[in-house]
Protein backbone atom coordinates (compact mmCIF):
# COMPACT_ATOMS: atom_id res chain seq x y z
CA UNK A 1 0.00 0.00 0.00
CA UNK A 2 2.60 2.36 0.92
CA UNK A 3 4.30 1.71 -2.41
CA UNK A 4 0.89 2.40 -4.05
CA UNK A 5 0.88 6.01 -1.91
CA UNK A 6 4.09 6.61 -3.76
CA UNK A 7 3.00 5.88 -7.31
CA UNK A 8 -0.18 7.94 -6.70
CA UNK A 9 2.10 10.85 -5.01
CA UNK A 10 4.60 10.53 -8.21
CA UNK A 11 1.31 10.87 -10.93
CA UNK A 12 1.10 14.86 -9.19
CA UNK A 13 4.45 15.47 -10.31
CA UNK A 14 4.88 18.59 -11.99
CA UNK A 15 3.66 19.10 -15.43
CA UNK A 16 7.14 20.21 -16.84
CA UNK A 17 8.57 16.80 -15.74
CA UNK A 18 6.04 15.05 -17.70
CA UNK A 19 6.29 17.36 -20.46
CA UNK A 20 9.91 16.69 -20.58
CA UNK A 21 10.06 13.33 -20.76
CA UNK A 22 6.98 12.45 -22.77
CA UNK A 23 7.71 9.20 -25.01
CA UNK A 24 9.62 9.86 -27.73
CA UNK A 25 11.83 12.25 -26.45
CA UNK A 26 15.49 11.99 -25.83
CA UNK A 27 17.45 13.74 -23.93
CA UNK A 28 19.91 16.29 -26.05
CA UNK A 29 23.49 14.95 -24.31
CA UNK A 30 25.74 17.82 -25.36
CA UNK A 31 23.89 20.77 -24.79
CA UNK A 32 26.57 22.87 -24.48
CA UNK A 33 26.97 23.39 -28.31
CA UNK A 34 24.03 23.61 -30.18
CA UNK A 35 19.93 22.10 -28.20
CA UNK A 36 20.28 19.04 -30.63
CA UNK A 37 23.66 18.40 -31.10
CA UNK A 38 23.11 14.67 -30.15
CA UNK A 39 19.95 14.24 -32.19
CA UNK A 40 21.86 13.85 -35.00
CA UNK A 41 21.93 9.88 -33.97
CA UNK A 42 18.12 9.91 -34.71
CA UNK A 43 18.70 12.38 -37.65
CA UNK A 44 21.03 9.73 -38.96
CA UNK A 45 18.09 7.74 -38.79
CA UNK A 46 15.72 9.82 -40.75
CA UNK A 47 15.12 10.05 -44.47
CA UNK A 48 13.18 12.57 -46.82
CA UNK A 49 11.08 11.15 -49.27
CA UNK A 50 9.17 13.79 -52.28
CA UNK A 51 6.13 11.98 -52.63
CA UNK A 52 3.31 14.32 -54.77
CA UNK A 53 5.67 17.34 -54.30
CA UNK A 54 5.77 16.91 -50.24
CA UNK A 55 8.67 16.13 -48.47
CA UNK A 56 8.11 13.23 -45.65
CA UNK A 57 10.17 12.79 -42.62
CA UNK A 58 10.43 9.02 -41.40
CA UNK A 59 12.70 7.20 -39.08
CA UNK A 60 14.11 3.54 -40.93
CA UNK A 61 13.12 0.46 -39.28
CA UNK A 62 13.89 -0.98 -35.91
CA UNK A 63 15.37 -4.68 -36.77
CA UNK A 64 12.72 -7.26 -37.87
CA UNK A 65 10.65 -4.31 -39.74
CA UNK A 66 10.65 -4.28 -43.68
CA UNK A 67 12.28 -1.62 -45.34
CA UNK A 68 10.83 -0.68 -48.70
CA UNK A 69 12.62 -0.37 -51.91
CA UNK A 70 15.85 -2.31 -53.16
CA UNK A 71 18.67 -1.87 -50.69
CA UNK A 72 20.71 -3.79 -51.85
CA UNK A 73 22.57 -4.00 -56.01
CA UNK A 74 25.64 -4.64 -57.49
CA UNK A 75 26.55 -1.22 -57.24
CA UNK A 76 26.22 -1.36 -53.36
CA UNK A 77 23.95 -0.67 -50.87
CA UNK A 78 21.34 2.50 -51.09
CA UNK A 79 20.23 4.19 -48.35
CA UNK A 80 16.24 3.98 -48.99
CA UNK A 81 13.80 6.83 -49.09
CA UNK A 82 10.47 5.72 -46.88
CA UNK A 83 7.05 6.89 -47.71
CA UNK A 84 5.84 7.99 -44.49
CA UNK A 85 3.29 10.90 -43.67
CA UNK A 86 4.85 13.78 -41.80
CA UNK A 87 2.78 13.15 -38.60
CA UNK A 88 2.84 15.59 -35.41
CA UNK A 89 4.66 13.77 -33.84
CA UNK A 90 7.46 13.30 -36.74
CA UNK A 91 7.12 17.09 -36.94
CA UNK A 92 8.05 17.62 -33.17
CA UNK A 93 10.77 15.65 -33.73
CA UNK A 94 11.74 17.35 -36.99
CA UNK A 95 11.42 20.51 -35.02
CA UNK A 96 14.31 18.81 -32.89
CA UNK A 97 16.58 17.42 -35.67
CA UNK A 98 18.71 19.91 -37.69
CA UNK A 99 18.44 19.34 -41.36
CA UNK A 100 17.34 21.20 -44.97
CA UNK A 101 17.11 20.60 -48.43
CA UNK A 102 18.51 22.06 -51.17
CA UNK A 103 18.50 20.72 -55.23
CA UNK A 104 16.44 17.67 -54.23
CA UNK A 105 18.66 16.35 -51.44
CA UNK A 106 18.45 16.52 -47.75
CA UNK A 107 20.90 17.44 -45.89
CA UNK A 108 21.04 16.48 -42.36
CA UNK A 109 23.17 17.38 -39.37
CA UNK A 110 26.57 15.74 -38.79
CA UNK A 111 29.00 17.67 -36.69
CA UNK A 112 29.78 21.16 -35.06
CA UNK A 113 33.55 22.15 -35.69
CA UNK A 114 34.57 25.42 -33.19
CA UNK A 115 37.32 26.45 -35.02
CA UNK A 116 36.69 25.80 -38.79
CA UNK A 117 36.09 28.68 -40.09
CA UNK A 118 38.14 28.68 -43.56
CA UNK A 119 36.00 25.77 -44.07
CA UNK A 120 33.24 27.72 -45.52
CA UNK A 121 33.13 28.06 -49.27
CA UNK A 122 30.44 29.65 -51.50
CA UNK A 123 27.02 31.38 -50.40
CA UNK A 124 24.27 28.27 -51.85
CA UNK A 125 21.47 29.65 -50.49
CA UNK A 126 19.54 30.44 -47.23
CA UNK A 127 17.18 28.15 -45.26
CA UNK A 128 13.73 29.62 -44.93
CA UNK A 129 12.29 27.39 -41.88
CA UNK A 130 10.14 24.34 -41.71
CA UNK A 131 8.26 22.21 -43.43
CA UNK A 132 4.43 21.94 -41.97
CA UNK A 133 1.49 20.18 -42.64
CA UNK A 134 0.08 23.01 -44.35
CA UNK A 135 3.22 22.90 -47.24
CA UNK A 136 1.00 22.56 -50.58
CA UNK A 137 0.84 19.43 -52.83
CA UNK A 138 2.48 21.33 -55.73
CA UNK A 139 5.43 22.86 -52.93
CA UNK A 140 8.77 23.98 -53.69
CA UNK A 141 11.26 22.64 -50.75
CA UNK A 142 13.95 23.21 -51.65
CA UNK A 143 15.56 25.51 -48.81
CA UNK A 144 13.15 24.48 -46.28
CA UNK A 145 14.39 22.52 -43.27
CA UNK A 146 14.38 22.49 -39.82
CA UNK A 147 16.93 25.28 -39.15
CA UNK A 148 16.87 28.91 -40.53
CA UNK A 149 20.14 31.04 -42.07
CA UNK A 150 22.50 30.94 -44.70
CA UNK A 151 24.77 27.44 -45.77
CA UNK A 152 27.47 27.02 -47.65
CA UNK A 153 29.51 24.59 -49.55
CA UNK A 154 32.54 23.64 -47.60
CA UNK A 155 35.35 23.92 -49.25
CA UNK A 156 37.31 20.91 -50.79
CA UNK A 157 33.74 18.86 -50.18
CA UNK A 158 31.02 17.78 -52.75
CA UNK A 159 28.18 19.98 -52.15
CA UNK A 160 26.29 17.19 -53.00
CA UNK A 161 27.77 15.59 -50.02
CA UNK A 162 28.12 17.86 -47.59
CA UNK A 163 27.60 21.86 -47.31
CA UNK A 164 27.99 23.76 -44.04
CA UNK A 165 26.48 26.89 -41.81
CA UNK A 166 28.11 29.42 -40.05
CA UNK A 167 27.41 29.91 -36.11
CA UNK A 168 29.58 32.12 -35.14
CA UNK A 169 33.01 33.15 -33.11
CA UNK A 170 34.32 30.92 -36.02
CA UNK A 171 32.27 27.87 -35.54
CA UNK A 172 30.95 25.78 -37.97
CA UNK A 173 27.98 23.33 -38.35
CA UNK A 174 28.35 20.97 -41.18
CA UNK A 175 25.60 18.57 -42.76
CA UNK A 176 25.73 15.53 -44.99
CA UNK A 177 23.72 14.38 -47.50
CA UNK A 178 22.96 10.60 -45.94
CA UNK A 179 20.14 9.61 -47.49
CA UNK A 180 19.44 8.49 -51.61
CA UNK A 181 23.11 7.53 -52.28
CA UNK A 182 24.72 4.42 -52.87
CA UNK A 183 27.78 3.05 -51.79
CA UNK A 184 29.67 -0.61 -52.14
CA UNK A 185 33.33 -0.12 -50.29
CA UNK A 186 33.98 1.85 -47.21
CA UNK A 187 36.41 4.04 -49.86
CA UNK A 188 33.70 5.76 -52.09
CA UNK A 189 32.40 6.88 -48.41
CA UNK A 190 35.92 7.92 -46.15
CA UNK A 191 37.97 8.58 -49.22
CA UNK A 192 35.65 10.04 -52.28
CA UNK A 193 33.78 11.91 -50.04
CA UNK A 194 35.56 12.85 -46.51
CA UNK A 195 38.70 12.39 -47.68
CA UNK A 196 40.26 10.67 -45.02
CA UNK A 197 43.48 9.60 -45.53
CA UNK A 198 44.80 12.66 -46.92
CA UNK A 199 43.41 15.24 -44.32
CA UNK A 200 44.81 13.80 -41.07
CA UNK A 201 46.51 16.24 -38.39
CA UNK A 202 45.43 14.20 -35.24
CA UNK A 203 43.90 11.37 -33.98
CA UNK A 204 41.56 10.96 -30.85
CA UNK A 205 39.38 8.43 -29.35
CA UNK A 206 37.03 8.19 -26.05
CA UNK A 207 34.90 5.29 -24.66
CA UNK A 208 31.49 4.82 -25.53
CA UNK A 209 30.55 5.80 -21.47
CA UNK A 210 33.03 8.75 -21.96
CA UNK A 211 31.10 9.93 -24.82
CA UNK A 212 27.72 9.16 -23.64
CA UNK A 213 27.85 11.57 -20.62
CA UNK A 214 29.87 14.08 -22.28
CA UNK A 215 33.25 13.71 -19.55
CA UNK A 216 35.42 14.17 -22.75
CA UNK A 217 38.08 11.80 -21.37
CA UNK A 218 39.81 11.78 -25.00
CA UNK A 219 43.13 10.22 -25.21
CA UNK A 220 45.70 10.83 -28.04
CA UNK A 221 47.09 8.62 -30.59
CA UNK A 222 50.14 8.91 -33.54
CA UNK A 223 48.25 9.11 -36.81
CA UNK A 224 51.72 7.48 -37.74
CA UNK A 225 51.11 4.19 -35.38
CA UNK A 226 50.52 1.54 -37.93
CA UNK A 227 47.48 0.05 -36.43
CA UNK A 228 45.95 3.54 -37.59
CA UNK A 229 47.05 3.33 -40.96
CA UNK A 230 46.31 -0.20 -41.30
CA UNK A 231 42.85 0.51 -40.00
CA UNK A 232 41.94 3.07 -42.52
CA UNK A 233 43.47 0.61 -44.97
CA UNK A 234 40.63 -1.76 -43.60
CA UNK A 235 38.03 0.62 -43.65
CA UNK A 236 38.48 1.68 -47.06
CA UNK A 237 38.86 -1.86 -48.19
CA UNK A 238 35.38 -3.72 -47.09
CA UNK A 239 31.99 -3.68 -48.06
CA UNK A 240 29.38 -1.65 -46.39
CA UNK A 241 26.86 -4.11 -44.55
CA UNK A 242 23.63 -2.80 -43.27
CA UNK A 243 23.20 -2.76 -39.38
CA UNK A 244 19.92 -4.07 -39.17
CA UNK A 245 21.94 -7.74 -40.20
CA UNK A 246 23.58 -7.73 -37.88
CA UNK A 247 23.41 -10.34 -34.99
CA UNK A 248 23.47 -8.44 -31.84
CA UNK A 249 23.60 -10.47 -28.27
CA UNK A 250 20.40 -11.61 -26.65
CA UNK A 251 18.28 -9.29 -25.55
CA UNK A 252 19.49 -5.95 -27.32
CA UNK A 253 17.30 -3.91 -29.75
CA UNK A 254 20.07 -2.47 -31.68
CA UNK A 255 23.96 -2.69 -32.65
CA UNK A 256 24.30 0.38 -30.73
CA UNK A 257 24.02 -1.96 -27.62
CA UNK A 258 27.57 -2.86 -28.55
CA UNK A 259 29.34 0.39 -28.86
CA UNK A 260 33.08 0.52 -27.47
CA UNK A 261 34.40 3.60 -28.29
CA UNK A 262 34.68 6.31 -30.32
CA UNK A 263 37.36 7.38 -32.56
CA UNK A 264 38.03 10.95 -33.97
CA UNK A 265 40.37 11.85 -37.01
CA UNK A 266 40.91 15.71 -36.91
CA UNK A 267 41.58 17.00 -40.35
CA UNK A 268 44.04 19.32 -41.30
CA UNK A 269 41.23 21.72 -42.15
CA UNK A 270 39.42 21.88 -39.10
CA UNK A 271 36.81 18.99 -39.79
CA UNK A 272 36.57 15.79 -37.79
CA UNK A 273 35.47 12.14 -39.00
CA UNK A 274 33.70 10.62 -36.68
CA UNK A 275 33.09 7.04 -36.17
CA UNK A 276 31.86 4.29 -33.73
CA UNK A 277 33.40 1.58 -32.77
CA UNK A 278 31.26 -1.49 -32.01
CA UNK A 279 32.35 -5.03 -30.62
CA UNK A 280 33.41 -7.75 -33.13
CA UNK A 281 35.31 -5.01 -35.73
CA UNK A 282 32.12 -3.27 -36.91
CA UNK A 283 32.12 0.35 -37.15
CA UNK A 284 30.07 3.06 -38.53
CA UNK A 285 30.50 6.78 -39.15
CA UNK A 286 28.51 9.05 -37.25
CA UNK A 287 26.57 10.83 -40.08
CA UNK A 288 25.74 7.08 -41.60
CA UNK A 289 23.85 5.43 -38.97
CA UNK A 290 22.54 2.63 -40.88
CA UNK A 291 25.61 1.08 -42.50
CA UNK A 292 29.06 -0.30 -41.02
CA UNK A 293 32.13 -2.08 -42.28
CA UNK A 294 33.35 -5.41 -39.99
CA UNK A 295 37.26 -4.51 -39.50
CA UNK A 296 39.13 -7.83 -39.62
CA UNK A 297 39.67 -9.12 -36.53
CA UNK A 298 43.15 -9.17 -36.16
CA UNK A 299 43.73 -5.84 -37.42
CA UNK A 300 40.58 -4.15 -35.32
CA UNK A 301 42.60 -6.10 -32.12
CA UNK A 302 45.47 -4.42 -33.51
CA UNK A 303 43.54 -1.32 -32.81
CA UNK A 304 42.46 -1.90 -29.46
CA UNK A 305 45.46 -2.86 -27.86
CA UNK A 306 46.95 0.22 -28.86
CA UNK A 307 44.20 2.04 -27.41
CA UNK A 308 44.65 0.18 -23.90
CA UNK A 309 48.17 0.77 -23.76
CA UNK A 310 47.74 4.33 -24.69
CA UNK A 311 45.05 4.57 -21.62
CA UNK A 312 47.72 2.72 -19.25
CA UNK A 313 50.66 4.71 -20.04
CA UNK A 314 48.30 7.96 -20.01
CA UNK A 315 47.49 7.20 -15.98
CA UNK B 1 -4.25 23.63 -33.38
CA UNK B 2 -2.49 25.69 -30.68
CA UNK B 3 -3.63 24.51 -27.44
CA UNK B 4 -4.03 28.01 -26.10
CA UNK B 5 -7.24 27.79 -29.08
CA UNK B 6 -8.33 24.51 -27.71
CA UNK B 7 -8.24 26.04 -24.37
CA UNK B 8 -10.41 28.94 -25.73
CA UNK B 9 -13.12 26.42 -27.19
CA UNK B 10 -13.41 24.64 -23.68
CA UNK B 11 -14.14 27.93 -22.13
CA UNK B 12 -16.62 28.71 -24.71
CA UNK B 13 -18.02 25.61 -24.21
CA UNK B 14 -18.06 24.24 -27.58
CA UNK B 15 -17.83 20.74 -28.12
CA UNK B 16 -15.11 21.36 -31.01
CA UNK B 17 -12.54 21.22 -27.88
CA UNK B 18 -13.26 17.54 -27.47
CA UNK B 19 -12.39 16.60 -31.26
CA UNK B 20 -9.57 19.15 -30.69
CA UNK B 21 -8.14 17.47 -27.85
CA UNK B 22 -8.70 14.25 -29.10
CA UNK B 23 -7.04 15.05 -33.00
CA UNK B 24 -3.75 16.53 -31.13
CA UNK B 25 -3.45 14.44 -28.14
CA UNK B 26 -5.98 11.10 -28.55
CA UNK B 27 -2.61 9.23 -29.53
CA UNK B 28 -0.37 10.32 -26.39
CA UNK B 29 -3.35 9.82 -23.71
CA UNK B 30 -3.88 6.53 -24.75
CA UNK B 31 -0.70 5.44 -24.52
CA UNK B 32 -0.69 6.34 -20.89
CA UNK B 33 -3.49 4.52 -20.35
CA UNK B 34 -2.27 1.64 -22.30
CA UNK B 35 0.90 1.36 -20.34
CA UNK B 36 -1.32 0.92 -17.20
CA UNK B 37 -4.01 -1.31 -18.71
CA UNK B 38 -2.78 -3.18 -21.68
CA UNK B 39 -6.18 -3.65 -23.03
CA UNK B 40 -7.34 -1.39 -25.91
CA UNK B 41 -11.24 -0.96 -25.08
CA UNK B 42 -10.23 -0.22 -21.45
CA UNK B 43 -7.64 2.42 -22.73
CA UNK B 44 -9.83 3.99 -25.49
CA UNK B 45 -12.87 4.03 -22.79
CA UNK B 46 -10.03 6.19 -19.89
CA UNK B 47 -9.71 8.15 -22.75
CA UNK B 48 -13.17 9.08 -23.63
CA UNK B 49 -13.29 9.73 -19.86
CA UNK B 50 -10.03 11.92 -19.90
CA UNK B 51 -12.11 13.94 -22.36
CA UNK B 52 -15.11 14.38 -20.45
CA UNK B 53 -13.19 15.20 -16.97
CA UNK B 54 -11.34 17.85 -19.29
CA UNK B 55 -14.51 19.16 -20.06
CA UNK B 56 -15.77 19.11 -16.35
CA UNK B 57 -12.48 20.89 -15.60
CA UNK B 58 -12.02 23.49 -18.04
CA UNK B 59 -13.38 26.24 -17.61
CA UNK B 60 -12.89 26.96 -14.52
CA UNK B 61 -9.46 25.72 -14.94
CA UNK B 62 -6.69 26.58 -17.26
CA UNK B 63 -3.79 24.09 -18.02
CA UNK B 64 -0.45 25.83 -18.13
CA UNK B 65 0.40 22.30 -20.27
CA UNK B 66 -2.67 20.57 -21.94
CA UNK B 67 -0.73 17.56 -22.33
CA UNK B 68 0.92 17.17 -19.32
CA UNK B 69 -2.95 17.73 -17.70
CA UNK B 70 -4.76 15.72 -19.82
CA UNK B 71 -1.96 12.91 -18.72
CA UNK B 72 -2.43 13.03 -15.49
CA UNK B 73 -6.78 12.91 -15.59
CA UNK B 74 -5.92 9.75 -17.68
CA UNK B 75 -3.00 8.06 -15.84
CA UNK B 76 -5.41 8.69 -12.44
CA UNK B 77 -8.23 7.11 -14.61
CA UNK B 78 -6.21 4.17 -15.85
CA UNK B 79 -4.87 3.65 -12.02
CA UNK B 80 -8.62 3.57 -10.82
CA UNK B 81 -9.63 0.83 -13.36
CA UNK B 82 -6.78 -0.91 -13.36
CA UNK B 83 -6.99 -1.47 -8.98
CA UNK B 84 -10.81 -2.49 -9.84
CA UNK B 85 -9.91 -5.05 -11.91
CA UNK B 86 -7.28 -6.36 -9.16
CA UNK B 87 -9.52 -6.78 -6.41
CA UNK B 88 -10.22 -9.36 -8.69
CA UNK B 89 -7.27 -10.31 -10.33
CA UNK B 90 -3.74 -9.32 -10.69
CA UNK B 91 -3.31 -7.54 -13.47
CA UNK B 92 -1.16 -7.75 -16.05
CA UNK B 93 0.88 -4.48 -17.50
CA UNK B 94 4.27 -2.43 -15.66
CA UNK B 95 2.17 -1.62 -12.85
CA UNK B 96 2.85 -5.08 -10.45
CA UNK B 97 6.18 -4.29 -11.63
CA UNK B 98 6.76 -0.76 -10.87
CA UNK B 99 5.29 -1.23 -7.72
CA UNK B 100 7.26 -3.70 -6.65
CA UNK B 101 10.39 -1.39 -7.69
CA UNK B 102 8.53 1.56 -6.13
CA UNK B 103 8.79 -0.61 -2.50
CA UNK B 104 12.46 -0.16 -2.62
CA UNK B 105 12.05 3.17 -1.87
CA UNK B 106 9.66 2.52 0.90
CA UNK B 107 11.78 4.25 4.20
CA UNK B 108 12.23 2.53 7.50
CA UNK B 109 10.23 4.07 9.94
CA UNK B 110 9.16 4.06 13.38
CA UNK B 111 5.48 2.64 14.13
CA UNK B 112 4.63 5.41 16.38
CA UNK B 113 5.76 8.44 13.23
CA UNK B 114 2.50 10.13 11.43
CA UNK B 115 2.23 9.14 7.42
CA UNK B 116 3.00 12.15 6.05
CA UNK B 117 0.76 14.65 4.02
CA UNK B 118 0.43 14.03 0.51
CA UNK B 119 1.24 17.78 -0.38
CA UNK B 120 4.70 17.57 1.17
CA UNK B 121 5.86 14.36 -0.29
CA UNK B 122 4.29 15.43 -3.81
CA UNK B 123 6.68 18.49 -2.92
CA UNK B 124 9.67 16.38 -2.16
CA UNK B 125 8.97 14.32 -5.34
CA UNK B 126 9.21 17.09 -7.51
CA UNK B 127 12.07 18.60 -5.76
CA UNK B 128 13.94 15.06 -5.71
CA UNK B 129 13.38 14.78 -9.35
CA UNK B 130 14.20 18.70 -10.78
CA UNK B 131 17.33 17.80 -9.22
CA UNK B 132 18.02 14.67 -10.96
CA UNK B 133 20.65 15.42 -14.28
CA UNK B 134 18.40 15.61 -16.85
CA UNK B 135 18.68 12.05 -18.75
CA UNK B 136 18.48 10.34 -15.50
CA UNK B 137 15.06 12.55 -14.63
CA UNK B 138 13.90 11.56 -18.05
CA UNK B 139 14.45 8.02 -17.87
CA UNK B 140 13.04 8.36 -14.04
CA UNK B 141 9.64 10.16 -15.09
CA UNK B 142 9.15 7.42 -17.85
CA UNK B 143 9.28 4.71 -16.01
CA UNK B 144 7.10 5.81 -12.44
CA UNK B 145 5.10 8.14 -14.62
CA UNK B 146 4.38 6.79 -17.78
CA UNK B 147 4.94 3.26 -16.74
CA UNK B 148 7.00 2.55 -19.60
CA UNK B 149 8.76 -0.77 -19.86
CA UNK B 150 12.20 -1.03 -19.35
CA UNK B 151 12.97 -2.32 -23.03
CA UNK B 152 10.91 0.49 -24.38
CA UNK B 153 13.31 2.78 -22.10
CA UNK B 154 16.17 1.11 -23.53
CA UNK B 155 14.74 1.81 -26.55
CA UNK B 156 14.21 5.44 -26.67
CA UNK B 157 17.32 5.98 -25.06
CA UNK B 158 19.43 4.01 -27.19
CA UNK B 159 20.92 2.15 -24.37
CA UNK B 160 20.89 -1.29 -23.21
CA UNK B 161 18.40 -2.85 -20.56
CA UNK B 162 21.06 -3.29 -18.20
CA UNK B 163 21.90 0.37 -18.05
CA UNK B 164 18.59 1.43 -17.79
CA UNK B 165 17.49 -1.29 -14.77
CA UNK B 166 20.95 -0.12 -13.01
CA UNK B 167 20.33 3.33 -13.32
CA UNK B 168 16.74 3.10 -12.12
CA UNK B 169 18.28 1.72 -8.98
CA UNK B 170 20.37 4.14 -8.31
CA UNK B 171 17.68 6.32 -8.71
CA UNK B 172 15.05 4.26 -6.27
CA UNK B 173 18.25 4.24 -3.65
CA UNK B 174 18.69 7.65 -4.07
CA UNK B 175 14.84 8.00 -3.40
CA UNK B 176 15.15 6.31 -0.18
CA UNK B 177 18.07 8.22 1.09
CA UNK B 178 15.85 11.48 0.50
CA UNK B 179 13.23 10.84 1.76
CA UNK B 180 14.42 9.20 5.11
CA UNK B 181 16.53 12.32 5.36
CA UNK B 182 13.42 14.70 4.98
CA UNK B 183 11.82 12.30 7.56
CA UNK B 184 8.73 11.25 5.57
CA UNK B 185 6.73 8.29 6.59
CA UNK B 186 4.20 6.71 4.00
Amino acid sequence: MKNERLLDALGKMDEDLIAEAAPGRKPSKKAKTVAWVKWAAVAACLCLVAVGGIWKLTTLPTKGEPLSGNLISEEGITIPPMEVALSKDAAAMADMIGFFIYEGRCYVYYENFSEAEEIVGEHLGTVTGMIDEWTPEEGYVDFAGSIRGDFYSVKGYDPEFMLCTKVGNGAVTTYICNNGITVKYGKELYEDRLHLSENIAGVQYESRESWFYSKEELYELDKEEACIREFIEKLDAEEFLLCRDIEVQEGWQHMVDSEIYHLYFNGMDGTKVHLRLHENGYVRFQGLWDLCVKIPEESYAKLLTAFAQNEEASE
Amino acid sequence: MDDRQIIELYNERSEAAISATADKYGKYCYSVAYHILYNEQDSEECVNDTYLRTWEAIPPQCPVNLPAFLGKITRNLALNRYRYYVREKRGCGQIPLVLDELQECVPAVNSTEQAVEEKHLVEVLNRFTHELPVEKRMMFVRRYWYLSSIGEIAEDFEISEGKVKMTLLRIRNKLKQTLEKEGIVL
